[in-house]
């Protein structure tokens, strides 16, 4: 149960963190800034990037530490801190953080310093560093997702190419026969991994100088098996074959212009389109509420000029017969013709972070958010090289609750240990693997069926941290 | 694991002589590749590269390279990084308090350390050298960022191998420079927190300079055959100025039955959300989960 509730607090927590990409609608920024795996901000991230119906698993967990609290809180002084501590005198002693460029460490909300040293280390109110860009350094973070430059591009046969490491896209067709190539959202997770450089010197006995033992000398020809140019010229090769374009012989123009004598240049120019072409209306074929009342103004003329300025005539100081109306546009109907089949694709990560020899469960969601099916569906995943895939850990299912459709017992809540868990369905898909150049493997799902209107597809899989 | 790659070395020797110039490209070493790290407008985001000098190197006596760190801008003075020894098979470690090293745990030790400053640790009960002891240095030269409460569980592992401490025994000199892996030219290497991988290099190339092209230095171990001074006046030195360190409690893992598991079986893991009254407490000066 615990570990249940940890883990989809994981889940609401990154997706509410990284956000989950769908195809149009957004524009190329907002995609990176949706995609950046330190610039993401819960609290300040566009609402159009949320996702809607991305987790089919209900949020039940609640963040226990908020940014705001933890600096509501007193910060922590020296006093508070335990150096060299006796640990039979001092039963938990507090570890005090500086985070660098922010200051000191203010504790959690309603805790002072002095309950502060009582506080475990593991329990001590850091600043939240996974939403702070200034503090962190990429280097321990492993980032998989999203699609880096070079972009992805479909090709003929169902080929993708320009999938670097830690790529991850889905390509589809839809019903109009496009081919599309959609990026996901990138996961990063806290890894990281140390080494050494190690050097070993020794003094002489002696104080000596030690000779050389021997020099390495190159044997023999170095090479020799390749075709290299040659360092001297010995002959000419002959132009084996030319090409040349041949210009036209000759050409005949009758372009004699004809004699102008004096040009007339308009003294005042006016165009009454002027103050309606910045309207979205006019020349992009949107309806807002903001320009109404323009609209309303402009449609409100349109209507004097021909209703009520209409031509007249005076006939022996007869006034003439007005014709007096007042119309308004009642409504205004807009039709937008929508894209077609649109594939929303989301890829999630079991941990925060995970030390070298951990094992991350990766989870990619299409789902078909536009208005027609998809077909072709194939989602490619190019592991970086920490990360290494479990073999036959994958599996391609979707979640329905087919219990209830085909009369199935379904249990109640409250017998259930934990929340109720969406039956999953095993969606036929094609999964190949193959070595990219990061030492570690492409991973390729092909969904056999399109999806249609509302449909999607979770793939699962594991790896495990080097 | 040692890993002897000429082919490795001789391409760094080669890029080390022009990159990022000077030591204080060390912790600046995410130079070139970091998203939103501004802490200073003033400071170019990348260094130039050339024939340029470097200021400090892994050579330089201990303490130096530290506290140029705390020179420049992020300032981590009065920062305490976590960092977790160990070493291999039945070896002990244990830091000093006041000039007296605590009774030897032969479980790994973790410990706070105060960034620039230099710490003087015991390990004995070396494998196929009982009896002996080494007396080596550690100087932390930059910090790590880890998320909310998790320091304890991603510190720096100063893990030694047994042909570290051989050559140490032998009266030779072994300096490891221990860097921040950049995840974009990781070595594809299944490793463990236990793992001791290094790049051995020869004595002409400068350790730091080295791991300052594969990553961001984070640390500097030497290990030689110093024994302390009998002259109680030559304490002070020996310990290099008793700086203060700090005991880093680690929660304890958790076990409990999994049951989405087959057969009953058990998961250990860590949450994040671990109370403090799970922590182990007792152990000096720290506890091992």
């Amino acid at each position: 149960m615990q570990r249940k509730l940890t883990k989809l607090w994981i889940l609401v927590a990154v997706s509410g963190v990284s956000g989950c990409v769908a195809p149009s609608r957004l524009t190329k920024h907002a995609m990176n800034e949706a995609t950046s795996p330190f610039a993401a901000e819960q609290a300040t991230a566009p609402q159009n990037l949320r996702p809607s119906a991305v987790l089919p698993r209900p949020a039940i967990a609640q963040v226990s530490h908020t940014e705001e609290q933890a600096l509501s809180g007193q910060p922590c002084g020296p006093e508070g801190m335990s150096l060299n501590a006796d640990l039979e005198s001092v039963p938990t002693v507090q570890w005090q953080s500086n985070p660098g460029i922010a200051g000191s460490v203010p504790c959690s909300a309603g805790c002072g310093c002095q309950s502060c040293g009582t506080k475990a280390f593991a329990d001590s109110a850091f600043p939240t560093a996974y939403f702070n860009p200034s503090i962190l350094d990429p280097n321990e973070f492993i980032c998989d997702g999203g699609d880096n430059e070079p972009a992805a591009r479909a090709r003929v046969g169902d080929q993708i190419i320009g999938v670097e490491l830690e790529d991850t896209v889905v390509r589809y067709t839809t019903d109009a026969g496009s081919v599309h190539v959609q990026p996901s959202n990138k996961v990063c997770v806290y890894s990281p991994r140390f080494a050494s450089v190690r050097k070993v010197t020794g003094a002489e006995s002696g104080d000596m100088a030690v000779g050389a033992v021997g020099v390495e000398r190159p044997l023999g020809p170095i090479n020799a098996q390749l075709n290299q140019p040659g360092l001297a010229v010995t002959g000419r090769d002959k132009l084996g074959r030319g090409s040349a374009v041949r210009g036209p012989d000759a050409m005949r123009a009758r372009d004699r212009g004809v004699p102008v004598e004096r040009v007339l240049h308009p003294e005042q120019a006016q165009d009454v389109l002027t103050v309606l072409e910045n309207l979205a209306l006019v020349h992009r074929g949107l309806l807002r509420d903001t320009e109404k009342p323009w609209l309303s103004n402009a449609a409100q003329a349109a209507i004097a000029w021909s209703v009520d300025a209409e031509v007249a005539v005076t006939v022996n100081d007869i006034a003439p017969v007005t014709l007096i109306r007042d119309q308004n546009a009642q409504e205004l109907f807009v039709y937008d013709f929508p894209d077609a089949g649109r594939l929303q694709i989301c890829k999630l990560a079991d941990k925060f972070d995970a030390l070298p020899g951990e094992e991350i469960t990766f989870f990619i969601r299409v789902d078909n958010v536009g208005d027609s099916s998809v077909r072709n569906v194939v989602i490619t995943d190019s592991l970086v090289t920490r990360l290494e895939y479990v073999t036959d850990s994958q599996k391609v299912y979707t979640d329905e609750s087919v219990a209830a459709e085909k009369g199935g017992a379904v249990p109640e809540p409250d017998q259930l240990d934990g929340p109720p868990q969406p039956q999953r369905i095993a969606v036929e898909a094609a999964f190949t693997s193959e070595a990219n150049e990061g030492q570690s493997l492409r991973l390729t799902w092909k969904l056999a069926k399109e999806l249609k209107v509302g449909e999607g597809a979770t793939i699962e899989f594991k790896c495990k941290v080097r | 694991m040692r890993i002897t790659n000429l082919m490795i070395v001789a391409s760094l020797a080669i890029s080390i002589i022009t990159p990022f110039g000077s030591s204080l490209a060390i912790a600046q070493g995410y130079g070139n590749s970091v998203q939103g790290y501004a802490p200073n407008a003033s400071l170019p985001r990348t260094y130039p590269s050339g024939n340029t000098h470097r200021l400090f190197g892994g050579d330089d006596p201990p303490g130096v390279v530290g506290a140029a760190r705390l020179q420049r801008w992020g300032s981590v003075a009065g920062h305490f990084q976590a960092v977790s020894f160990r070493g291999p098979g039945t070896s002990q470690f244990s830091l000093p308090i006041d000039g007296v090293f605590q009774p030897p745990s032969d479980k790994p030790v973790y410990a706070g350390l105060l960034i620039g400053a230099v710490y003087r640790f015991k390990i004995t009960s070396i494998p196929g050298y009982e009896g002996e002891e080494l007396y080596p240095t550690v100087e932390i030269i930059d910090r790590t960022y880890p998320p909310e409460s998790m320091a304890a569980r991603f510190p720096i592992p100063i893990n030694l191998d047994l042909d570290d401490l051989e050559d140490a025994m032998l009266g030779r000199l072994v300096t490891r420079v221990v860097y921040l892996e950049d995840p974009s030219t990781a070595v594809p290497l299944a490793e463990t927190p236990e793992s001791s991988r290094a790049l051995d290099i020869p004595g002409s190339q400068d350790p730091l300079a080295v791991a300052d092209v594969l990553g961001k230095p984070v640390a500097i171990v030497r290990l030689g055959s110093v024994a302390p001074p009998t002259a109680e006046a030559l304490m002070p030195q020996f310990f290099l100025g008793y700086p203060p360190w700090m005991s880093v409690i680690v929660p304890e893992s958790i076990t409990y039955a999994d049951p989405a598991a087959p057969n009953g079986s058990h998961v250990t893991d860590v949450p994040s959300d671990v109370s403090v009254e799970t922590a182990t407490v007792g152990d000096v000066p720290s506890v091992i989960p």
